[in-house]
Formats: C-alpha cells, sequence, structure tokens
C-alpha cells in the first residue's frame, strides 16, 4: 500500500536572485531567476504580473522570459506569452497590467525573466517578493544615499513578503549639508511659524496645565469627530482666540489653543513634531513627521500633550505617539525626544460577566465592558466610525451565535459598553453531566475579569474541593 | 427584535429592474438597463452599486450614468467617467471581457435610491438572448422588453419563474420576487427565420465546426504520443496524466467571432506548455488519435447545474471543455483540466449532467454518475495524562481521492494536515494511489480536557468533509482511565454514529450518505472518562494494530 512516502519539503519555490540596477533619472532595470520545484508552484507563480500607471508616468519596456528545464533546455517566450492589458480605469486614471505566461513549465524549472521599469520617482526600491529571495542586489550610483528600512542594511536574503512592514530602500540624493545644520534649520522654521499661530488669548486663572488640556479637549469642540458634513465645512480659525470664540476647530487649532493659554498662565510652550520609529536622523526628510504635540517646559523637564485628540484620557499621549522619537522646536536648537509611555496599569478593560448557565448548556445574562486609558481611546476610535447597526454586529461577531440585546454604550474615558447576551450551548453536555469553563471571557492581556455563574435547577457540581480545567455538573433526580 | 433576526431583515430591495433589447436586422442588438434600488438599512448601503459587463472587443457603451437621491432629497449624479472599467477575470490571465462598475455605498444611507442605467450596442454570435429576473435582492417590478426584426420568429422559454409571470408577445413581467432565490429565475429567447432550425444537433454542428478549426495530427504531435506511450501498459492513462500535468492558463479574445468555443491547435498547445479547458481536450485528442483512439471534444458547464436546459438549444450554457474517449469499455468521460481526477472517473462536478459532445449532428446527453466514497480508520493510544498517538488510514475513491490528492499536492499539506488532526506533530505521512490511500501517524499531547478532580473529556472524532464515509476510530485507553459516560447514538436518514466498549477498547462508528441533510457535528460530542487507581502508570505503550473496515458501497 505504502510506496510513495511524503517527506518534509526540502525544495520550495523561491527566487534565486533579484537584481536591480537603478539607472537615474527614472529607470530601475530588474533581472530575476525564480526556481519552481513543485506542480502545485506553477499554477501560483506560473504567470508573471508586472503592474504600471502610465498616467503616473510608469511604463515597462526590455520584457524578455525563458522558462530553463530541468534537462537544461530553455523555451524562450514568444510575443504570444506577453500580453499587455488594460486592468482598471477611472476617468483619466488607468492601470494595466504586462502579463507573461511562462512557457513549456515543468516542476523544477527555473525561470528567468527581466524587465526595465520607468517611473516619475525611483527613491523606494522594493526588496521583498510574494516568493522567499535568496539574493537580493541592487546597484545604484554613488550619487544616491541608501537606508534600508525594516532590514538590517546590505541584508541580501528575504523571507516572503510580510502583510505590513515589508523591507525596502530608499534611494536620496547625496546630502549638500549636514544632519545638524538641516535641522537646526527646520527646527527654526517650525519655531517661527508657532510662533506667527500662537497670538495672545486670556488667562483661565488657577487651572493646572492638565486642567488647560481638558478643557480645550472637552469644551471645543474636535470639527473632525461626531460631527455632521456641515460641521466639517467651518471656517479656519485664524487666531487662537477665534478658536475659543468659535467653541470649534481642528486638533491642530484645538492644540494651538492649548500652548496659548499655558503661555497665558506663563509657561514655556514648544511646538512638537512626531515621527514613526523609522526616523532617521540622517535622512533630511522632513517628511518622515506626521502628528503634533504641544511640549510644556517645567522645572523636572518636558511634558507633553495633545488635547486635538478627544479622547484621551488626561495626561494620555495617543496610542501611536507614545514612545515614539519626535523633533521639540526649541529656540536653542532642535531637541530630539523619545516620548513618554503612559504606565500601562492605566490602559485596561473590566469585564464582568453575570450569567445563568441553563438546562441545555446555554448562557443567559449581562456583559459590562469598561474600558480605561488608551483600551478606551481604541475603542471610542471604533465607534466613531460605526453605525449603531455595525456597532452591534462589531460586538455579535465576538460571540458566535449568540444574540445580543439592550446594548448601551458610554462614550467617554472610561468607556461602558453594556448589553444582554443569550449564547447557546456554552457548555459541554452529555446525557447526565454539563461541562463548562469558568473562564468565559478570551484572554486579553489588559484584561480584569469577573464572572459569576449560577448553575441550571437540578444540577449540582460534580465533586467538591478544588477543580481544573472544566467544571462539572451532573443531573440530579428532581 | 433579536440580532439574528435584525442582520436577516432585507437590508436593500430593488424597485425596478429592466432590460430593453432591440435586435436589428443585421443580428446587433441595443441593449438598455435600468436599476432602481432603494437602500433600506445601513448594512443595505452596499447594494448602492452598478456593475456593466461587456465584450471590449465587441461591444460599445453608449450611454451609462447612476444617480444617488439622499433622503432628504438632494440627488448626485455620476457620468461614465466615475464608473472604474476592470478586466473581468475569473480564471483567465487575460480576457477581453471587462466591466464597468460603480461603488457609491459610502454615500448611501437608509432611504436613499440609487438608480443605474445604461446602453450598450452588443455584437451577439447567436441569435439568442437571455435575462435573469433577480440577483440575490427582492425585486418589486422585473421587466424585459424585446423588438425583433421583422421575418425572424421568436421561441421563448421560462425556467424557473413562479406562475404569476406577465407576458406579451414581446414583454415578460415580473413582481414582488422575494431575495435570494434557490434558482434564479429566467428568460431565454431564441430568433430564427425557421423555428425548427434550433435543434441540439445544429448547436453540435456549430461547435464541431469550431473544434474542427484545431483538428489536425502533425508529426510533432504523434512523435510526442508515441515517446509518452512507449512501453507503457496503459498508453491512454499516460497521455492522459502528461495533459493533466500541463499548465491551466486561459487567454480569451475574440469572443465575439466564436473564439471562445475554437481550441488552439495541438502543436501550439504543445509548444507553450499550457492552454485552457479547450486547447488540452484538443491537445489529449490529438495525441489519442495518434495512437490510434477516437475521443470527441464535449462541451459542458462546469458551475452550475441548471445552466443548460434540454428545451433550449444553445451553446451559450456552457463554459467547459472536456472529453469523451471511446475505450473497449465504452465511452469514458474525462476532463483534463482537472489534475486531480484520473483517467476513469469523472469529476463531482461535471456528473449528472447536460452535456454535448462537439461533433456534427451529435445529441444532448447526460454525464454519468460517479462513485465517490471514503473509508477511514483510527486507531488511537491513550494515555492517562492526555498523550495520544494516532494511526489514520483513509481510501478514498472519486471526489474524496481528488480533494486528498489535490491536499496532497500542495506545499502546505503538512500544515494542513496538522490543523486537522490538531498537532504539528506528524511522525509518517505515506499516500499510495489506485484506490487513493493516505496514512498518517501523528501524536498530541493534550488530548484530554481536565474536568474537576477525576473527570476527563475526550474527542476522538475528527471534523469531516460531506462525503460518503464509514469510519471507524478505535480507542486503546490507559489502564488509569475508565469510560465514564459516552455519547447516546445519533441516527438520522443518512447519518450514524455510535459509541461503544469492545473488547476493552472504545470504539466510535460513524457512516453519512450524502442526502438532503448534512451530518451532524458529533465530533464535538465529548466522551467522560474517569481516573481510576491502576497498578502501572502509563509509561509503557503497546503498539497499535491498524483496525481494518469493510469497503463502502456505492451511491
Amino acid at each position: 500500500l505504502l510506496k510513495e512516502v511524503i517527506l518534509p519539503l526540502l525544495a520550495f519555490a523561491e527566487l534565486l536572485f533579484w537584481e536591480t540596477r537603478v539607472e537615474l533619472p527614472n529607470r530601475l532595470v530588474h533581472s530575476v531567476q525564480m526556481a519552481l520545484p513543485l506542480v502545485d508552484d506553477l499554477d501560483r507563480h506560473g504567470n508573471i504580473v508586472l503592474p504600471y500607471s502610465p498616467d503616473r508616468g510608469e511604463s515597462i519596456s526590455a520584457v524578455k522570459a525563458r522558462t530553463i528545464l530541468p534537462s537544461g533546455a530553455v523555451v524562450e517566450a514568444g510575443a504570444e506569452s506577453y500580453i499587455d492589458a488594460l486592468a482598471a480605469k477611472v476617468g483619466d486614471r488607468e492601470r494595466r497590467t504586462l502579463s507573461i505566461a511562462l512557457p513549456g513549465l515543468r516542476p523544477g524549472a527555473v525561470v528567468a525573466y527581466e524587465w526595465t521599469e520607468t517611473r516619475s520617482e525611483i527613491s523606494r526600491v522594493e526588496l521583498q517578493h510574494d516568493l522567499p529571495v535568496r539574493r537580493r542586489v541592487v546597484q545604484f550610483p554613488p550619487s544616491l544615499q541608501p537606508f534600508y528600512f525594516n532590514c538590517a542594511e546590505g541584508r541580501q536574503s528575504f523571507p516572503p513578503r510580510p502583510a505590513r512592514d515589508a523591507a525596502y530602500l530608499l534611494l536620496v540624493p547625496q546630502p549638500t549639508q549636514s544632519a545638524d545644520s538641516f535641522w537646526r534649520t527646520y527646527a527654526a522654521e517650525l519655531a517661527a511659524d508657532f510662533a506667527k499661530e500662537l497670538s495672545p488669548v486670556p488667562p483661565l486663572p488657577g487651572a493646572t496645565l492638565d486642567e488647560l488640556a481638558e478643557f480645550c479637549r472637552r469644551e471645543i469642540k474636535n470639527v473632525l469627530y461626531y460631527v455632521t458634513a456641515a460641521d466639517r465645512q467651518t471656517n479656519p480659525n485664524p487666531t487662537p482666540a477665534d478658536t475659543l470664540r468659535s467653541r470649534r476647530g481642528t486638533p491642530h487649532e484645538i492644540n494651538l489653543l492649548f500652548a496659548a493659554m499655558a503661555r497665558a498662565a506663563g509657561y514655556t510652550v514648544l511646538y512638537t513634531r512626531v515621527a514613526s520609529p523609522q526616523f532617521r536622523r540622517e535622512l533630511l526628510d522632513p517628511g518622515q513627521f506626521g502628528s503634533e504635540v504641544i511640549a510644556v517646559r517645567l522645572p523636572e523637564g518636558l511634558r507633553f500633550f495633545n488635547p486635538g485628540v478627544p479622547f484621551l484620557a488626561p495626561g494620555l499621549l495617543d496610542e501611536d505617539e507614545e514612545g515614539q522619537p519626535a523633533l521639540v522646536a526649541a529656540p536653542e536648537g532642535p531637541l530630539f525626544v523619545t516620548l513618554p509611555r503612559s504606565d500601562p496599569a492605566r490602559s485596561y478593560v473590566e469585564r464582568r460577566a453575570e450569567l445563568d448557565l441553563l438546562p441545555d448548556g446555554g448562557v443567559a445574562g449581562e456583559i459590562t465592558l469598561r474600558f480605561h486609558g488608551l483600551q478606551a481611546v481604541s475603542l471610542l476610535r471604533r465607534l466613531e466610525s460605526q453605525s449603531p447597526a455595525e456597532r452591534l454586529a462589531a460586538l455579535a461577531q465576538e460571540y458566535p451565535n449568540g444574540v445580543l440585546s439592550a446594548l448601551q454604550i458610554e462614550e467617554s474615558n472610561p468607556a461602558t459598553v453594556r448589553f444582554r447576551l443569550r449564547l447557546p450551548a456554552y457548555a459541554e453536555r452529555t446525557q447526565t453531566r454539563l461541562f463548562y469553563s469558568p473562564t468565559f471571557f478570551p484572554a486579553h492581556p489588559a484584561a480584569r475579569d469577573t464572572v459569576t455563574m449560577s448553575h441550571p435547577p437540578g444540577f449540582v457540581p460534580e465533586s467538591e474541593g478544588s477543580h481544573h480545567g472544566l467544571i462539572p455538573l451532573r443531573r440530579v433526580a428532581r | 427584535m433579536t440580532l439574528a433576526v435584525l442582520l436577516l431583515a432585507t437590508a436593500a430591495q430593488v424597485l425596478l429592474r429592466e432590460e430593453n433589447v432591440t435586435v436589428a436586422p443585421s443580428g446587433e442588438q441595443t441593449v438598455t438597463l435600468r436599476r432602481v434600488i432603494e437602500v433600506l438599512t445601513v448594512e443595505g448601503a452596499a447594494e448602492a452599486k452598478a456593475e456593466l459587463p461587456y465584450d471590449g472587443s465587441a461591444d460599445r457603451i453608449l450611454t451609462c450614468r447612476a444617480t444617488l437621491r439622499s433622503p432628504d432629497g438632494e440627488t448626485r449624479s455620476f457620468t461614465l467617467n466615475d464608473f472604474t472599467d476592470r478586466a473581468l477575470l475569473r480564471s483567465e490571465l487575460h480576457s477581453t471581457l471587462r466591466y464597468r462598475s460603480l461603488n457609491v455605498a459610502a454615500l448611501a444611507e437608509p432611504g436613499s435610491v440609487f438608480t443605474f442605467e445604461a446602453t450598450l450596442q452588443h455584437k451577439s454570435l447567436f441569435n439568442q438572448l437571455e435575462y435573469e429576473f433577480q440577483g440575490h435582492l427582492p425585486v418589486k417590478l422585473s421587466r424585459f422588453t424585446l423588438v425583433k426584426p421583422a421575418g425572424l420568429s421568436l421561441q421563448a422559454h421560462l425556467f424557473d419563474v413562479p406562475a404569476s409571470v406577465r407576458s406579451s408577445e414581446s414583454t415578460w413581467t415580473l413582481e414582488n420576487l422575494p431575495a435570494n432565490p434557490r434558482v434564479t429565475p429566467r428568460l431565454a429567447i431564441t430568433l430564427s427565420p425557421d423555428a425548427s432550425s434550433a435543434t441540439w444537433p445544429a448547436v453540435a454542428n456549430w461547435l464541431a465546426a469550431q473544434a474542427d478549426s484545431a483538428d489536425g495530427l502533425t508529426p510533432t504531435v504523434q512523435a510526442q504520443a508515441e515517446q509518452l506511450t512507449a512501453g507503457s501498459s496503459d498508453p491512454i492513462g499516460a497521455l492522459a496524466r502528461f495533459v493533466q500535468q500541463l499548465r491551466y492558463v486561459a487567454i480569451t479574445r475574440d469572443l465575439a467571432s466564436g473564439a471562445g468555443f475554437a481550441p488552439q491547435p495541438a502543436e501550439r498547445v504543445l509548444a507553450l506548455g499550457y492552454g485552457d479547458c479547450k486547447d488540452k481536450a484538443n491537445l489529449l485528442r490529438m495525441l489519442l488519435r495518434a495512437i490510434g483512439v477516437n475521443s470527441h471534444l464535449v462541451a459542458i458547464n462546469s458551475t452550475d447545474e441548471k445552466r443548460v436546459r434540454a428545451e433550449w438549444p444553445s451553446p451559450r450554457g456552457f463554459n467547459h471543455a472536456i472529453l469523451a474517449v471511446e475505450t473497449a469499455k465504452g465511452v469514458v468521460f474525462f476532463d483534463p483540466s482537472n489534475p486531480f481526477v484520473p483517467f476513469g472517473e469523472i469529476p463531482l462536478n461535471l456528473e449528472n449532467r447536460f452535456a454535448l459532445p462537439m461533433t456534427a449532428g451529435a445529441a444532448l446527453l447526460t454525464t454519468p454518475v460517479g462513485v465517490h466514497s471514503l473509508t477511514r480508520s483510527i486507531h488511537l493510544e491513550l494515555t492517562a495524562v492526555g498523550d495520544l498517538t494516532g494511526r489514520l488510514l483513509e481510501t478514498a475513491i472519486g471526489q474524496p481521492a481528488a480533494e486528498n490528492r489535490a491536499l496532497l499536492a500542495g506545499a502546505d499539506h503538512r500544515a494542513r494536515l496538522s490543523a486537522w488532526l490538531r498537532t504539528p506533530d506528524l511522525r509518517r505521512v505515506e499516500t499510495a494511489n489506485q484506490p487513493h490511500s493516505l496514512f498518517v501517524e501523528y501524536h498530541r499531547p493534550d488530548a484530554l480536557r481536565p474536568a474537576g478532580a477525576e473527570l476527563l473529556l475526550f474527542n476522538p472524532l475528527l471534523p469531516t468533509d460531506p462525503a460518503h464515509l464509514t469510519e471507524t476510530v478505535t480507542v486503546n485507553l490507559s489502564a488509569c482511565l475508565a469510560v465514564e459516560e459516552l455519547p447516546e447514538p445519533v441516527q438520522t436518514a443518512n447519518f450514524s454514529a455510535v459509541w461503544f466498549v469492545r473488547a476493552g477498547k472504545l470504539v466510535v462508528e460513524r457512516q453519512y450518505r450524502p442526502g438532503s441533510s448534512l451530518p451532524p457535528a458529533v465530533e464535538s460530542l465529548p466522551i467522560v472518562l474517569r481516573r481510576v487507581p491502576c497498578a502501572k502508570p502509563q509509561s509503557t505503550r503497546s503498539e497499535p494494530v491498524l483496525t481494518t473496515t469493510s469497503t463502502v458501497s456505492p451511491a
């Protein structure tokens, strides 16, 4: 019977090499060799599809492909194997594909193909592919400076491209000035712009910094959140005083108002821009910075505030700002800092289930979820884009086959979600017993759970003493 | 109101679904489509969309526009430039079929009304038309109107429509159609100068002409056939396997001139090393001819068993080509595009269906019913700490065998087996053909779930796809474990599962015959075991013995 033993795979589809030569001003010349050892690989990778967008100045040329069979024979792709087609078009924007149906493919074949890609902008060169790459080489002129992202510098072999944070190479012109000089100039420009925008507002006597931040967060309607389309079409506020008067503003206007109020209270305030963890000081590109926060200089050091984000609890920065590199535009020159992380103990979920176990193995009862700190921020962000039906549907996904009702949500920080739940077949049922897990909620690193489960009439715990695992209940005669 | 009811409530409805077709004496059709969709719930916003399929090489879109009227009466208009134009690719690498689409879900709210209207000029290969009265949404009014040229007679067939259809000589109307019909109600029309000319033999003649365009045995193909069959005791099987292993690549062009039905010459397919269904079927036809075996291309529908109707002779219902091979044992239907069903078997999706040989004068026929069965035996050794060693042997025929072949051909087959057996520890994986057999030896350290101080839960059954199944699971329990409670037998018209203890071993027998109901998920029913005092803990392990089981009878 057992004639063909299937061993663990020793061979897998991979790019043996992928070489890219960068030719200024706008061309990338690629050359690839791909090994396809299995029948399955032929179906998955036997057609090469090269997408490009002519309206963005992209084109594909000098395409050539051949199949090298295990015997060494070479099958060149003829003209009929190349198909240039319109893939999608909206208005004047179009996306085309150049597809190659590789000829004569057999398991164990190696496919060699090359093409020239012309783009309006060639600074970013991808290093990863759907398949593992054994040797990735990028040749570029010395006038370009390389920055490797999501991988070590000079790395040549790669696993398959991940869904996010794929490795790439950024090629930029060699700098004409030092990094110190560049960032000093940039910080000075930021500080000057900030000073121009920061016109005076009347002080709020006796208010602490946290109270000022909360005043701006709660009393000024943030026009990016919780608003109708008409709200968004609000006129810009030229000054912080206008923001205070209109009681509405963009996140930037709200941050400016906070800064102006803190300054009116006698504090030194500094404009600060936040980057991603991949920030490189040697890469002279302000595009590395995204959001903004306001730094306040205190005797013990800098404190950072972002009242432009509506869901934050006092003293918190946004989730994607905590621990990130940032540039503080101080008058004495740029300060590169790492934004502080909040105490994880401030951000948690209290989960309470008060349930009745039913004789058929189902449960019914009330669930209360109370989200604190950044956990509340994540929740409120999600809720903000959901209709009531979508909120219910999203919750229902966490309890397959469950019936949810009486949903109540308190949208504050902390935020509370409360609903009634009826969940069939929670306990496993045999002819004479029910077995249920006392841990009702799925594992969550930041959860504090309380579960109360009342047993159905006619069932008693199987045995006294310590339990582990499932709890058995035995049916008794009534 | 429960959530389940909320989600099942109608999210949107079609107020009007209409198609007007004017056929010119040249055969060219001018088609005007109208759809009016009312969004009823938040979820229904996703239905505020339009799709217009067309043949980019032959059809011409004359107009294409849409509007969205919000509940407060504000109307937004969309023109052709707002529609996305995309290639319509299913399994093809390239196709001239395209579609224009518009999705305004982000702008639609409950109470909105989305209207779509388009006109296109369509060159039809046949003087035949089809209209589907609805999609998945409920429809208030669905109407098809035809204006035909003088001199042509009209034959109309209504399939799966409610009795309430209203029709005149040129208009067919249905009202108040419920959502999600089991079979789509459809209208099929043939226009011809002579009502008797639309016959299956006439369709076969036309298809034969397409197939004949690639009929020709060249020396290269002859040489290839001789090389492949040299010394073979099963020359037909050898050629079939060769063509099965050629890559499936479909490149669809010139549909309006019938190229969708015409295979490429065998020599060209051989040189390219790839082809679509008709290319592969025709290549095998030529290779078989080279060794003196007759065969015929056969048109069939591989996805919709209701698409081809005996009452409406037409090539339009076919979407696949296979081969009928004349062997000493009779005609064998074979699908060279399916790499997992060997010569002699017919894939499940092609059995018991209307098919038409692409041979002059052929009549519509029905493909045979295949034999599909799965016999599985599992022998388990279970220790008191939940250490499980399993030996699984499956013998599969027909569709289950094809599914196992597909599983084992994948680079990820170990991962998929591990997921099924709930363990990464696969110690042996072996397979054999004729009949297809799979043997897996595996180990799990966590097969028991504690429940209190003394009880343990154990689930020996594996989830299984619905197929003809005969299964026996035998469990050698540790002496430190005793059976406390077994599930009650489960019996339905086409399913049975029974748990019992025989000769000191725990046995589960499960049988399923495909029928009107799916098999109950008895793998979730636990066996309750109890820890009992034992002289020797479970450190020694006896060698498992493979249990043999009888084979299964065909359906």
